[in-house]
């Protein structure tokens, strides 16, 4: 492939992110936190968001196996995972932790159940998608172009 | 980067802020942002590790970004001793948007409460938190060692403050002096000292005026009055006295006859009661409802709960410290047995301590009159805007703000009731207050203290942003020798007195327990009679070389007051200049740790309270400790390792 070709289905990919709501405004400006200076930061920092919430997930979900959960616990992971998710803009995932904790406050286990599957779900989403957006810019830079900026 | 290299012209650049949140990812985001935004950033994922850090080196920080989640320790718990112990700036953030849980924040003396994710926009402003505190607290200070009288005279006309800015025409002048300064700030300063540095200057000068009581003040009516120093002896009077007139009854006047000090005025008395108050305001938490009022504040009841087993142990400490009258503790006690065996909703405490129910008005209760003596607005937890018409026990609700404002009133008509003319008694500006018992070594080590923070203040002078505290001390290297004599006169016949020797002075571990005060572990008091923090510069994190410039700068004033440096690291409790050769003995530093040192201004009360086990059972709460495991300080405001 081209440049300009890697360039624009990174482009596409990006925004049909936006689009999907998988990301929202705050990406961009981790995005514009990016420089020459700080090169790599966008990707560095959603890669210890999936670490981070990786692992919050995992615990989330085997404290759900469990025989009696401790909601107040999850609940925690839950709120963690909500801010990291917010911080770094993956918004459907910030969405999902959301209508969790508004179920938990109205102590409603079945919605706070309904929402541990959707919640891993847009995790996986959210994390291959993002690997194929650092993946493409990866091409793109080895193929001596840029990578192209969202403006919002 | 070194101090001296913040460009002055960049304002608000060179602000360091300590930013804490137990999310690696949001502490990268935030970090790289505050970068950006040219502040100097130190962040770290725990609680404990925060406190010790800024406890270490109190005025390394500007300001303080916590989460409110984190596992090791609340993050409202944090922020109040944040608040108390360093009465630094701390600004909230969660992606917890529930009004009630902001709320919380705000009563629990937060500056601002970010919501995550926490924008480069947002992050672009918090200086202002910085710099409007540090105003606020320094017209606070000099409205308090201000005259006292015309505040008071206006008091009738007005049952919301005593000692209110705006009733005080001094005050206003001396805002508008401020603002003048303020101003230049603001515009990154034509005189070229724009920055953090050039707020210092003007508090500075605005201090100076006042101490050196100079005509050329902008504010001639107002008499010039010395700061006090509230030592630990001083304080002690203090709350014996008000022990012993009763919360209720404890006016300055009654409290100043009861000290006994001379030298001492009733105002800054008043001034002192005032914080005093605030004081064991914030100490009993947001505890004082009517019983039947359930706390709007609450979200899901169980997600408030902290019931500290400490809190009982808390309590019993004040009173067998002669803190808490006997009363009080039996009237906390029962409150509390109704409490766990009742079905009332849980309150929120700040720390981990009991629950106090408010029963009908209890002699607790009105220890805690509200804004009467302070600018701060009602019980906070009762601080609603009436408009919040939605929330239950409206009536209830009603029947404690007029209860409050019976109170208020009450003390209010109390204070008006006893006019006093300032003391006549003689007090040297840049001396001392001294009460006769007091020993000399206690002071011995603050005046070391105070030297190297000289230096260390005229060096970090050229060097950018410092908190309000350190630039209260304005003293010249000079001073010395003009405290020296004054105190010499105190007691001359004291042998560890030494200024202008090379020897090495104190940090007589015995010497200080059996002083049973804090002096040692202590607070330093500059000339000037302004308690200060104490030196900042032991800096970790890279975020400045200032130990190497503040090493070099007392070497160099040193010819002066040649005090041996090593020998004073390692007498200097709660030393900041505890620089990297001179390091403190695992025995100080122990004891430094333990010392909550102060920060700020002349009669700045929390950091009084924080004493440490060291001191004497007399001397104010330690709450005991709590597990925590990598909690550095059993601390005095019963740190709980728990959520």
């Amino acid at each position: 492939m081209d440049v300009s070709m890697l360039q624009r289905t990174y482009t596409d990919l990006l925004t049909s992110l936006f689009r999907e709501g998988i990301l929202n405004q705050q990406f961009i400006e981790l995005q514009q936190l990016q420089d020459e200076n700080n090169p790599g930061f966008v990707n560095e920092v959603v890669s210890l968001f999936f670490e981070d919430a990786g692992r919050l997930i995992t615990e989330l979900i085997s404290n759900f196996n469990q025989q009696a959960v401790d909601y107040k616990k999850v609940d925690a992971y839950v709120h963690q995972l909500k801010g990291s998710s917010a911080s770094i803009g993956a918004e459907k995932i910030r969405s999902v932790c959301q209508t969790f904790r508004e179920y938990y406050d109205k102590n409603d286990i079945q919605g706070c159940y309904n929402c541990i599957q959707p919640l891993k779900q847009e995790f996986m989403t959210f994390k291959s998608k993002l690997e194929a957006l650092f993946a493409l810019e990866q091409q793109i830079v080895a193929a001596g172009g840029s990578i192209p900026m969202m403006r919002h | 980067m070194d101090r001296g290299d913040v460009d002055e012209g960049q304002f608000p650049a060179g602000l360091r802020v300590l930013v804490v949140d137990d999310d690696v990812t949001v502490l990268r985001v935030l970090k790289t942002m505050l970068l950006q935004c040219r502040y100097e950033v130190t962040t770290c994922s725990q609680a404990a590790t925060a406190l010790s850090l800024l406890r270490e080196s109190k005025d390394t920080y500007h300001l303080v970004l916590s989460d409110v989640h984190m596992p090791d320790m609340d993050g409202f718990k944090l922020l109040e001793l944040v608040g108390l112990e360093m009465d630094l700036p701390v600004i909230m953030m969660s992606a917890d948007a529930r009004t009630n849980i902001v709320m919380k924040g705000i009563k629990h003396g937060a500056c601002d409460y970010l919501i995550k994710p926490v924008r480069m926009e947002e992050l672009k402003n918090i200086w202002q938190h910085v710099v409007r505190k540090k105003w606020t607290d320094n017209n606070r200070d000099l409205e308090n060692s201000g005259s006292f009288e015309e505040g008071e005279r206006t008091i009738p006309n007005n049952n919301a403050n005593i000692n209110n800015n705006n009733n005080n025409n001094n005050s206003n002048k001396r805002v508008a002096e401020d603002a003048e300064y303020a101003s230049s700030v603001n515009d990154g300063a034509p005189d070229g000292s724009g920055g953090w540095k050039s707020s210092q200057k003007k508090k500075r000068c605005t201090v100076k005026e006042e101490e050196e009581g100079e005509t050329e003040s902008a504010d001639p009516s107002s008499s010039k009055k010395p700061r006090v120093v509230w030592s630990v002896e001083l304080h002690q009077q203090f709350v014996n006295a008000v022990n012993q007139l009763g919360i209720e009854k404890a006016v300055p006047k009654r409290i100043l006859e009861l000290m006994n000090v001379p030298g001492l005025t009733r105002e800054n008395v008043a001034s002192h009661l005032q914080k005093f108050r605030l004081y064991l305001k914030r100490l009993s938490g947001v505890t004082q409802h009517h019983p039947g009022l359930s706390n709007p504040f609450c979200g899901p009841v169980s997600a408030n709960i902290k019931p500290g087993p400490l809190g009982r142990l808390d309590f019993e400490t004040l009173v067998a410290s002669g803190h808490l009258p006997p009363q009080a503790l039996a009237v906390l006690e029962e409150e509390l047995l109704t409490q766990n065996g009742s079905k009332q909703p849980i309150r929120e405490i700040a720390f981990g301590q009991p629950l106090v129910k408010c029963g009908p008005p209890t002699s607790l209760t009105r220890q805690f009159p509200q804004s009467n003596l302070s600018n701060i607005t009602m019980n906070p937890s009762l601080d609603m805007p009436p408009s919040f018409s939605s929330w239950p026990s409206n009536n209830d609700l009603a029947q404690i703000m007029q209860q409050q404002q019976q109170q208020q009133q009450q003390v209010v008509g109390s204070v008006g009731s006893v006019p006093q003319p300032s003391a006549s008694l003689n007090v040297q500006p840049s001396c001392l207050v001294i009460p006769s018992s007091q020993q000399m070594n206690n002071f011995q080590l603050n005046d070391n203290t105070i030297l190297a923070n000289q230096s260390q203040q005229s060096q970090s002078q050229g060097s950018g942003f410092q908190t309000g505290s350190s630039t209260l001390v304005q003293s010249p290297m000079m001073l010395p020798s003009q405290s020296l004599s004054s105190l010499q006169g105190v007691n001359p016949a004291s042998q560890n007195f030494q200024i202008n020797q090379g020897s090495s002075i104190i940090a007589s571990q015995p010497s200080i327990s059996g002083n049973s005060s804090y002096t040692s572990v202590g607070p330093v008091i500059d000339y000037n009679n302004n308690l200060i923090s104490t030196q900042p510069k032991n800096l970790r994190f890279g975020v400045g070389q200032i130990v190497d410039d503040g090493l070099k700068t007392m070497t160099a004033a040193s010819n002066n007051n040649s005090f041996s440096m090593p020998g004073m690291m390692s007498g200097m409790m709660n030393s900041g200049v505890a620089v990297t050769g001179a390091l403190v003995s695992d025995n100080n530093r122990q004891v430094r740790r333990n010392n909550l040192g102060f920060v700020g201004k002349g009669t700045c009360l929390p950091s009084r309270f924080a004493m440490d086990e060291i001191d004497s059972p007399t001397t104010l709460p330690n709450f005991s400790q709590i597990g925590g495991g990598d909690l550095v300080n059993p601390d005095n405001f019963g740190l709980d390792g728990q959520i």
